[in-house]
C-alpha cells in the first residue's frame, strides 16, 4: 500500500517535470523557427586586369576594396531566395560551385546558419556561423578564370511568417 | 597417599567440578581414605548451598516495562501538524522530482536562452591542426579580443579540404571574409 502511494506520488512528480520540460522546449523552439530569411547571392569575380569595379556592385564595392587588393571586380551572378528556419536552400554558381545555405534560427539580432560550398559534388568547405541580420560574409577563392571567385552571402531575416523557399528574382548571366 | 596440606587446596576446585581428570582421580583417592578431608569437602558443599540461598536473585518480569516506563515521553502535537509533517514525508519523492526537474529546466534555459559567450570570438575549426595561414592583407586581420562585437560574425565551426583557410573580418562593416586558397598553392 505504502510503496504504491510512493510510486504514484513518483508518477506524478515526473509528469509534472515532463510537462514543464515540453513547455520549455516548445518555447525554444517556437523562439528558433519564427520568420523566414532572405539570402542574396552576389558572385563576383576578382582579377588584377585593371578593369575597375562594376557599377552593379556598388552596394558592397566599399567591402571588396577595404578587404582585398584586387583592380577587377566584375559581377558574374546575382541571386535572392527566400527560405524558412530549418530549410536548405542552393545556389548555382559559377564555374560549376554549388552553394547550400540553411538558416537554422535567431540568436538575438544574429542570424544563425550552415553554409556548405561544393566544386561539383565535392565539397569544399562546410561552416556553421552566426552573422549579424544583414551582414555579409565573403568566401573567396580557390582560383577561378583569371582571378578569384568571391561569393557574398548577405542574409536577411524577416519576422513574416514562414514562406518555402523560392527565388524571387532571376539569376543575371 | 597424598598429604592432606597438599589436597585441601584442591577440594573447593574439585567440589566445582573444575580439576583436571588425573588430579581428580588423586583427590578422590585420597577422600576415600582420609575423613579429615571428607569432612572439609563437606563443608564446602554445605557452605556453597548456604552461600546460593544467601543471594536474592531479582526477578526480571516487567523489566522491559519498568525500562519503557523510564523514557520520556513522546510530544504530542497538534493533529493538523502532525499530519502535515506526515504528508510532508509521504512527498518527499515527488518533491525531490519536482526539485530535480526545475533543475533541468533551469539547465536548459540557460543553453537556450542564454547569449554566446563573450570572450569566444571568430574561431575557425580545420578539418586538420594546420594553422589558419594570414590572408594577403595581414593589417586587416581581425585580432581575437576579450569582448564580443555582436556587429560580427562568429563562425563556431569551418571544415574545408585544406585547412591553410583564412578567415578575418572587418567589424566596421559587419564583413567576414573566409579565403579558401588555391589547391597545392597554399597562397591567396
Amino acid at each position: 500500500m505504502r510503496t504504491r502511494a510512493i510510486t504514484e506520488s513518483l508518477n506524478r512528480g515526473a509528469g509534472i517535470g515532463v510537462v514543464l520540460l515540453l513547455l520549455l522546449a516548445s518555447g525554444a523552439v517556437a523562439q528558433q523557427g519564427v520568420g523566414s530569411v532572405e539570402v542574396k547571392i552576389n558572385s563576383v569575380l576578382a582579377a588584377d586586369t585593371n578593369k575597375g569595379c562594376d557599377a552593379s556592385l556598388r552596394e558592397i564595392r566599399h567591402h571588396l576594396e577595404r578587404l582585398f587588393h584586387f583592380s577587377t571586380y566584375h559581377l558574374v551572378r546575382h541571386e535572392d531566395r527566400r527560405t524558412s528556419f530549418g530549410k536548405v536552400v542552393e545556389f548555382d554558381l559559377p564555374g560549376g560551385r554549388i552553394l547550400q545555405i540553411q538558416p537554422l534560427g535567431m540568436d538575438g539580432d544574429m542570424i544563425q546558419m550552415e553554409l556548405t560550398l561544393f566544386q561539383g559534388d565535392q565539397p569544399l568547405m562546410m561552416t556553421d556561423f552566426k552573422i549579424m541580420n544583414g551582414g555579409v560574409l565573403l568566401v573567396g577563392g580557390p582560383r577561378y578564370e583569371q582571378g578569384a571567385l568571391i561569393i557574398s552571402i548577405e542574409p536577411v531575416a524577416h519576422a513574416a511568417s514562414p514562406i518555402q523557399a523560392a527565388p524571387i528574382s532571376k539569376p543575371e548571366p | 597417599m597424598e598429604r592432606c596440606d597438599y589436597i585441601e587446596p584442591l577440594l573447593g576446585a574439585y567440589q566445582d567440578g573444575e580439576l583436571p581428570p588425573a588430579q581428580a582421580a588423586v583427590v578422590q583417592e585420597h577422600l576415600s581414605k582420609c575423613e579429615i578431608c571428607s569432612e572439609t569437602l563437606l563443608d564446602f558443599a554445605v557452605l556453597g548451598h548456604q552461600l546460593r540461598e544467601a543471594i536474592v536473585v531479582p526477578s526480571l518480569a516487567g523489566f522491559s516495562e519498568a525500562v519503557m516506563n523510564c523514557l520520556p515521553e513522546p510530544s504530542h502535537m497538534p493533529g493538523a501538524l502532525s499530519r502535515l509533517l506526515e504528508g510532508l514525508r509521504q512527498r518527499w519523492i515527488p518533491a525531490l522530482a519536482l526539485l530535480s526537474s526545475a533543475t533541468a529546466a533551469a539547465a536548459l534555459a540557460v543553453v537556450f536562452l542564454a547569449p554566446a559567450p563573450a570572450h569566444v570570438h571568430n574561431v575557425a575549426v580545420a578539418q586538420t591542426s594546420a594553422p589558419i595561414a594570414p590572408a594577403a592583407q595581414p593589417s586587416e586581420i581581425a585580432e581575437a579580443d576579450d569582448g564580443f562585437n555582436r556587429d560580427e560574425t562568429f563562425i563556431s565551426r569551418l571544415e574545408t579540404k585544406d585547412p591553410s583557410v583564412a578567415v578575418w573580418s572587418e567589424p566596421n562593416n559587419k564583413t567576414t571574409v573566409i579565403w579558401l586558397p588555391d589547391e597545392n598553392s597554399g597562397d591567396y
